[in-house]
């Protein structure tokens, strides 16, 4: 009888209990980045300091984790590395948000443009996005703005899809009718009625498109299509160990661990804020 | 009821193909700069500039090069290679085959892989199997795919010499040599495309496993296997459907990745080997290929929902 009447666990509770890699997830996540942003204090050398006597060092003492092949400290490099990977991640998480976020405001409100919208992102979604982004960064050169502008477009369409259903079915609720009826501005409409609903699935679509972002930057680098190889990502310094891969497997080894580790914490807690957000996603979780 | 649709749908494809074009076209004439200068290098002379202007017909104004783009590829003419000077669409042809085989096997290794673990674990759900199933799902989709590559590589090819590190075999070398080169390339793509469709089939199944009609297939004693198998997944075997024909994608895309892992001639080496040294013609046909593929796959599976679940005819 008691289990009965026993109070219902908070969703706080059910989203952990469903997701149990979201805690520590979110404390591995909260190290790698706190690592990498105070790089200069734990690594010992400058990830760009140049060693040719000492190259593809073992691990030792001054080199925690060995060298690479043109004898520069490999933490140091994979610490600094993580800003770019991490920052790349965030910013295309956010670009995508926001363009997506207006595009599918647009077209799930406005009928008229809604056809051509979507044409378009049909159109986007039929390129693989590994394609679209090498070739845009063959194109626009190896910096960092035209690789993440090269990571942002292809996940655009995706956004706009989502933003747009969820428009679609917020404006028949009774309260925008209303809005409408009352001869609100569709500026109004659209802000302060429609957009927060579309806040939480946003959310979660976005912390989804960061981690598939630190994944995508490293693929382009080991491609030979990413950022300029002198700066440190992880991409690049796995890139640069596939030459000693047989002799320094802890070239490619230890950046995969991070980003991997990175990547898996950032997609188990969009899980969890997915369930938080929406209990009832907890029973089927989908791949978006 | 059915023509109309199937009219409708296949009319559907030509916005979609059209944007694709047009997007192509747009990417080079938007680049900043000057687009002969991009493709040409910094080492370029102002002849070999003049050439490339020539040869993609930059000299002209924008909206007649739209309209010959167009036109062109209508015809079913990619352009010549920039590189080579041969035709793009038979350097593509001449490369088809290790994609064609690496895809294809991999599609059918992970389908026979990753429904029976799906509907293991929805069947379990909640058990350790179902949680199992679920965190290895999501731990293999966060390694790159190059990486997982080269621990295979390590292990399977270095390590204990079972199987040749890298290289393709044809079809044409005889079946055995073919598929031991086969068997690291299929595997390593493998693992990503059995994590996503382990998890949608899993996801899939536990929708359909508590509705009215499974229960009323137990409770007449049918055997659990045949409620599973031909009750439940069949029902569930459309939502697959629609991931698999997304997944095309993510298929292509660890295509090009495991290609460079291990030195296959296919699309994917031809794409990096075009974009490392600008050859643009061939860029945009590659492009152009894979999107035709993935309208043409995603097109084949609405024409199956149809044969699968005849609600679909009357939307």
């Amino acid at each position: 009888m008691s289990a009965l009447v026993s109070r219902a666990p908070s969703s706080w509770s059910m989203a952990v209990r469903s997701n149990p890699l979201s805690v520590p997830a979110l404390i591995l996540l909260f190290a790698i980045a706190a690592a990498s942003l105070f790089a200069p204090l734990i690594a010992q050398h400058d990830p760009a300091e140049l060693a040719p006597a000492l190259r593809l060092q073992p691990a030792s003492e001054t080199f925690p984790l060995g060298t690479d092949a043109y004898g520069r400290d490999l933490l140091a490099r994979i610490l600094y590395g993580g800003r770019i990977s991490l920052a790349i991640g965030l910013g295309a998480a956010a670009f995508s948000m926001a363009a997506g976020l207006a595009l599918g405001l647009i077209a799930g409100y406005f009928s008229r443009v809604d056809t051509i919208v979507m044409r378009i992102m049909d159109g986007m979604m039929a390129i693989p996005n590994i394609l679209l982004a090498i070739a845009i960064v063959a194109l626009w050169g190896g910096n960092l703005a035209a690789v993440l502008i090269a990571i942002t477009i292809p996940e655009i369409p995706r956004v706009t899809r989502l933003i747009r259903s969820v428009v679609l079915s917020a404006r028949t609720e009774p309260y925008v009718e209303a809005a409408v009826a009352l001869g609100t501005s569709n500026a109004d409409i659209l802000w302060r009625h429609l957009m927060p609903n579309t806040l939480g699935p946003l959310i979660v679509q976005g912390t989804y498109i960061c981690a598939s972002a630190i994944l995508l930057e490293s693929i382009l680098s080991f491609l030979g299509a990413g950022i300029n190889p002198e700066i440190p990502t992880w991409g690049n310094i796995m890139a640069d160990g596939r030459l000693y891969f047989e002799i320094r497997p802890a070239m490619i080894f230890w950046p995969a661990l991070l980003l991997s580790l990175t990547v898996l914490s950032i997609n188990s807690l969009g899980d969890a804020v997915r369930d938080l957000l929406d209990p009832s996603a907890a029973r089927r979780p989908e791949m978006t | 009821m059915v023509l109309p649709y199937i009219f409708r749908r296949l009319l559907a494809v030509v916005p979609v193909m059209l944007v694709v074009a047009l997007f192509v076209f747009l990417l080079l004439r938007l680049s900043p700069g000057d687009p002969a200068a991009i493709l040409a290098g910094d080492a370029a002379t102002p002849d070999q500039l003049a050439k490339i202007r020539q040869a993609l017909g930059l000299d002209r104004p924008i909206l007649v090069q739209l309209w010959l783009w167009l036109r062109q590829l209508l015809n079913g003419d990619l352009g010549v290679s920039l590189l080579s000077g041969l035709p793009v669409t038979r350097i593509i042809a001449q490369r088809l085959e290790p994609t064609l085989s690496l895809t294809i096997l991999t599609m059918l290794f992970s389908t026979l892989i990753a429904v029976p673990l799906g509907v293991i674990a929805a069947w379990q759900h909640r058990t350790i199997t179902d949680r199992t199933v679920t965190v290895l799902s999501v731990v293999a989709f966060s390694v790159p795919v190059f990486v997982i590559g080269y621990v295979l590589m390590l292990v399977l090819a270095i390590n204990l010499e079972w199987l040749p590190v890298q290289g393709y075999r044809s079809l044409s070398d005889g079946i055995g040599p073919f598929l031991r080169h086969q068997i690291l390339p299929v595997l390593t793509l493998s693992i990503p495309l059995i994590a996503l469709i382990a998890r949608i089939t899993r996801a899939s199944m536990l929708d359909v496993l508590d509705r009215d009609y499974i229960r009323t297939a137990r409770a007449k004693g049918l055997r659990e296997s045949a409620v599973l198998s031909r009750h439940a997944l069949r029902t569930a075997s459309l939502p697959i459907l629609t991931v698999v024909g997304n997944g095309f994608a993510l298929l292509i895309g660890g295509a090009i990745v495991t290609e460079s892992v291990f030195n296959l001639p296919g699309i994917g080496r031809l794409m990096v080997d075009a974009v490392l040294a600008r050859d643009y013609p061939v860029i945009q046909g590659v492009i152009l290929l894979t999107s035709a593929l993935y309208v043409a796959l995603n097109l084949a599976i609405d024409l199956i929902y149809l044969i699968l679940d005849p609600r679909v005819r009357y939307q």
